[in-house]
């Protein structure tokens, strides 16, 4: 599904952007400094992507994974955002974002590994 | 006594500290401890597999924490605070039906829609518990944006400063922008579209095994 694997790479962006922290040892810089912008573009295409991507699928279960993890990944992106400018517990945020990242990999596998199959 | 309290803190899903709870109590909060009892109360209500729910009470219980949060942020007489808190609620409402309905059903993306909604609460508490700007805040609309570029290309790590000599309780223009376009596209997601199920193929997720397709993750 190409719609997938265009939504992979915002994936890939986004946590680049989010990455980028690791460059700010000061929180208050962290804060200042950080992409937030950048961020949700890339969040939000990778979730434009999958949502447009599961109108495809006849696969109810697959529609709603997909839906599922657009979903999840732009909340956890809104929870980064927050966290992060209000300098509260970024350390949370990474927890979670991590999370969900890896969450999110595992459906689009399991999306992936069912189209193909 | 204690006992209970406990396991209502714990059952508030490890949600940050309740807005400004840790206050010793004062008459004036007493309206306030009510409001996060809300939160309590509604944790408490889907704590049970959802087998032992008592539905009506779950409604009630989720009705009450979207009045609890709003009569906080309205509390704040911050309108940003209001806005943000507003949004975060309408999505609340939105996946609190839907996991209504997935317990209802005993769907297996059940638990996913719990957990999705646990975390939206947390982004409402943590959206509550922000500070409030101090009293000179007069209009939301009072930030002047004068760096804002929409070209996101390029990022001089070194040229950050719009904000810089402000402490940590200015809010930040880009997060601002941000948070609008997120939240305004989780509005606009509401729930999948119901088709015809004549392809009811099985889809299991894998097992986890924390690799990413391209981008490693670097959390220290």
């Amino acid at each position: 599904m190409k719609g997938i694997t265009s939504a992979n790479s915002h994936l890939a962006l986004a946590i680049q952007v989010f990455n980028s922290l690791n460059d700010y040892s000061v929180a208050e810089e962290r804060r200042r400094s950080f992409q937030y912008e950048e961020f949700a573009t890339q969040s939000l295409k990778f979730g434009e992507e999958l949502n447009d991507a599961s109108s495809f699928s006849s696969n109810e279960q697959v529609r709603e994974a997909l839906h599922s993890t657009s979903r999840t990944l732009i909340t956890a992106s809104l929870h980064v955002v927050d966290s992060i400018e209000k300098n509260v517990d970024v350390s949370g945020a990474r927890e979670m974002w991590g999370q969900t990242l890896t969450r999110s990999v595992q459906v689009l596998k399991g999306v992936l590994s069912v189209v193909k199959g | 006594m204690d006992a209970e309290n406990r396991r209502r803190e714990a059952a508030i899903v490890n949600t940050p500290p309740h807005p400004r709870q840790q206050q010793s109590p004062q008459p004036q909060h007493r309206s306030h401890s009510s409001h996060t009892q809300a939160f309590a109360n509604f944790s408490d209500a889907i704590s049970p597999p959802p087998d032992q729910w008592d539905f009506k009470q779950v409604g009630a219980e989720l009705v009450s924490v979207v009045n609890s949060a709003k009569a906080i942020a309205e509390e704040s007489k911050n309108p940003d605070k209001v806005a943000r808190v507003t949004a975060l609620l309408q999505q609340f409402v939105l996946e609190g039906k839907d996991m209504l309905v997935k317990a209802k059903d005993n769907s297996p993306s059940f638990l996913s829609s719990k957990v999705q909604l646990t975390q939206t609460l947390r982004s409402v508490v943590l959206a509550l518990s922000e500070s409030d700007p101090t009293p000179s805040y007069t209009q939301p609309q009072q930030h002047t944006v004068r760096t804002v570029t929409v070209s996101t290309t390029s990022t001089t790590s070194s040229s950050p400063p719009i904000y810089s000599s402000t402490p940590t309780t200015g809010s930040i223009p880009a997060a601002d922008r941000a948070r609008v376009r997120l939240n305004s596209f989780l509005s606009s997601l509401g729930r999948p579209r119901a088709q015809s199920y004549n392809d009811q193929g099985s889809f299991h997720p894998p097992p986890p095994d924390h690799e990413f397709m391209h981008a490693p993750l670097n959390f220290n």
